[in-house]
């Protein structure tokens, strides 16, 4: 009883920090919240079109506000065109994926209590994306192949804890780490197989998915992700004290009243979800599961109720900017997930540095 | 467990979901309606692209051309540069200067406007540069209906978009590509004559070589390679628009009929293959011909192993002149040598551009065919006198 004391006071606040939270509590959210939205509309002004500030507010305001548009709107129909059609679907969907990453990363975290778990380790991201690509190359429809990247993503989690539980591991994080790698291996290893076989004409768009990029953002799209991760996002978010109880370790977290399996596998499977949406829109975009809920837990503590929050708006701003930076900067339209994985490895060593390997408790 | 999440939710934990509310509302906003860019207010013309949709254009007319219509074989077709406002990139631009119309037009290939066009051959998707197009007014744009186009975009904006030609079988896509694109610059009658003189010129051919009466056709094979470096064989298949208009019309046969070409190539199937002439696309022919790998090749036992004209055109002036390379290479018997000649009279009567003699050695490549069996007839001395008015 002792040990479950001390382990629920690592994740639950103290008095002191309950007191601050009470009166601070509201600014992160809310700085976090305006943040994500002014940087959506200043990515809205990134482009080889004139677009001011003020002038793309209004415009997604007016798209936003669901009455019909003034008959003489006070911009140009070229204006319109490039913020409704060009800018923010891909906006829109940078903001989104980089929303599901995030809260997935931070919720694969919790769960497996293990600071270096993200979709892409546990092999979520080589299952879904064996999926997709195999969608692609049967032509399925796009909802043909979100669904294929989601049961390539359930297949590959599945596979990961099946390996871990024949080696006897129950929830040993290293074991289901290891048991990922391999899963995710073999997955890309039947990746190459499809490349290798499949028709040159499918080959170049194949590969292009596969590097992570919002090229071709549009209005079909924004659905095929949107639903699937914001209502999987809602739910966890709805989930975030129970995760808080099953980072305790199984034991405690079923001592406390946790259904620990029913709870893990709705989290694995709301993941899957998650992940397998973005992937099936926008490819492998790799390392923001890793590196976003490291930042967060700096900035929170490693108490989910905030944490998950944090990191899902964090992932998004994370996101956002490296594919304005990919879309502005560079003017050659560099895949997004290269971009994320030469920014986020030095991201993580450099966050390795400054906790000195204390690990990712507070104590 | 649905009510004991919810009621330990404090109302200021909602604040987390105000962002996903914003997100919800901003896709909602994409599905109004598209909007569309007004009509032209000034003088204009309506003409059917390929697909026969009438579009309406500007007078004077000026256009962007994509990269899979191509600024060569637009300028072939049309002879008219003025109507080229934009052209593509710095890729394309190294394209068109490797093409023979920018010996003719060597004023497009220097102006740097022209080919400042951010590229929509790397988009990947249809949105990619649109806005770059609509910042500068791109006038009209002429393309084809390519995977990956972005013209179904633009024209669903409104602009002005021409299909130069649509998915044909054989030479037709020359004829749909010769009456869009002269039509849309402003010269119809262009268009048809130059039909007109690409079916004399195959008549002509047809003429002499009679190709019915032929008792034996060679076995052709054109190699390609899908790497620059020649690592990936490549032959052209059967249902290439060199068995349909090319192959039959110069007294040969594809020597792939016969042979699964589904499946990918390595040396032993084109060894198997073993054909009687073989045309390469990548490699030069000395190259093809010391190479240890085809020295069981009966074309190679022979050096009947040649780089053609075909590499450097794909338009409606220079390809009756490489069908006749072919059958020269094929029926040397039958046909006198005229390719030179040929190839110096369809620049001045169609360019009136006087080609240079080292630049029929270029587009012949001479240099590199000068092991292979009977190219002679193809260099300067194997040439009767030039006639008179042309460049040396």
């Amino acid at each position: 009883m002792a040990e479950i004391t001390l382990a629920v006071k690592s994740v639950l606040p103290t008095v002191r920090e309950a007191a601050f939270s009470r009166r601070h509590g509201w600014a992160l959210p809310m700085l976090l919240s305006v943040g994500v939205l002014l940087a959506m509309l200043a990515s809205l002004c990134i482009g080889s079109y004139p677009m001011p500030f003020l002038q793309a507010a209004r415009i997604v305001a007016h798209l936003a506000w669901p009455f019909p548009l003034p008959a003489n709107p006070p911009w140009s129909v070229k204006e319109q065109t490039v913020v409704q059609v060009v800018r923010l679907p891909r906006v829109l969907l940078a903001t989104i994926a980089g929303l599901g990453l995030g809260v997935s990363g931070t919720a694969l975290q919790g769960l497996l209590r293990n600071p270096l778990v993200d979709p892409n380790i546990v092999g979520v991201s080589s299952g879904a994306a064996f999926g997709g690509i195999m969608a692609m190359l049967w032509d399925f429809s796009p909802v043909g192949i979100i669904g294929a990247a989601f049961c390539g993503g359930m297949l590959a989690m599945m596979l990961t804890f099946g390996l871990a539980k024949l080696s006897h591991a129950g929830s040993d994080s290293m074991i289901l780490i290891l048991s990922g790698v391999f899963v995710g291996a073999f997955f890309l290893s039947l990746i190459e197989f499809v490349k290798f076989v499949s028709p040159d004409s499918k080959l170049p768009t194949m590969i292009y998915w596969l590097l992570g990029t919002f090229v071709g953002a549009d209005a079909k799209k924004i659905a095929m992700i949107a639903i699937p991760t914001l209502i999987a996002t809602s739910i966890l978010m709805c989930l975030r004290w129970r995760i808080n109880l099953l980072s305790l370790g199984d034991l405690d977290a079923k001592t406390l009243g946790v259904n620990v399996r029913g709870l893990r596998w709705l989290v694995i499977a709301l993941v899957s979800l998650i992940v397998a949406s973005q992937v099936a829109v926008s490819g492998v975009v790799a390392w923001v599961g890793l590196v976003v809920p490291h930042i967060a837990r700096m900035f929170v503590g490693p108490d989910h109720r905030r944490l998950l929050p944090t990191g899902a708006l964090l992932g998004a701003l994370f996101v956002l900017i490296l594919d304005d930076i990919a879309r502005a900067l560079v003017h050659a339209e560099v895949p997004v997930g290269v971009f994320t994985a030469l920014v986020g490895t030095p991201v993580v060593c450099f966050l390795l540095w400054k906790s000195q390997g204390k690990g990712w408790g507070r104590e | 467990m649905v009510r004991t999440v919810f009621s330990k939710a404090p109302a200021r934990e909602a604040l987390w979901f105000v962002p996903l509310l914003c997100i919800v509302l901003m896709a909602a906003g994409l599905l109004r309606p598209l909007p569309l860019i007004p009509p032209l207010a000034g003088p204009s013309r309506t003409v059917p692209d390929a697909f026969g949709t009438p579009v309406r254009l500007a007078i004077p007319f000026r256009g962007t051309v994509l990269p899979d219509g191509g600024a060569d074989w637009y300028l072939e077709n049309t002879l008219a540069p003025e109507t080229l406002l934009e052209g593509g990139d710095s890729q394309e631009r190294t394209r068109f200067s490797k093409s023979v119309v920018s010996w003719v037009y060597p004023d497009v290939l220097k102006n740097n406007w022209i080919w400042s066009v951010p590229s929509f051959r790397q988009a990947h998707g249809e949105n990619i540069e649109i806005e770059s197009q609509l910042a500068q007014n791109a006038g009209a744009y002429v393309g084809c209906c390519g995977a990956g186009t972005p013209l179904p975009m633009l024209r669903r904006f409104g602009l002005p978009v021409v299909y130069m030609w649509k998915p044909h079988k054989g030479d037709e896509i020359y004829f749909m590509a010769a009456r869009t694109s002269a039509a849309v610059a402003g010269y119809p009658e262009r268009g048809e004559s130059l039909i007109a003189r690409y079916r004399k010129s195959f008549a002509d051919l047809d003429k002499e070589l009679q190709p019915a009466t032929l008792a034996h056709r060679p076995r052709v094979l054109v190699l390609s390679s899908k790497r620059a470096d020649g690592r990936f064989l490549h032959p052209i298949g059967t249902r290439s628009i060199y068995d349909e208009a090319y192959f039959p019309r110069a007294g040969v046969v594809n020597a792939l009929v016969g042979h699964d070409h589904s499946a990918g190539w390595d040396a032993e199937r084109i060894l198997a293959v073993d054909p009687g002439i073989i045309f390469v696309t990548v490699e030069t022919p000395e190259e093809f011909l010391h190479d240890p790998r085809w020295q069981g090749l009966r074309a190679v036992a022979e050096k009947r192993v040649y780089s053609a004209l075909g590499t450097m055109s794909r338009g409606p002036i220079t390809t009756p002149v490489f069908v006749r390379q072919i059958a020269e290479i094929a029926h040397p018997e039958r046909l006198l040598p005229r390719v030179r000649q040929l190839l110096r009279e369809r620049f001045q009567s169609e360019f009136d551009y006087p080609l240079r003699e080292d630049q029929i050695d270029y587009l012949l490549h001479i240099d590199a065919n000068r092991e292979s069996k009977g190219f002679d007839r193809f260099m300067r001395e194997g040439q009767p006198a030039a006639p008179e008015g042309t460049t040396k």
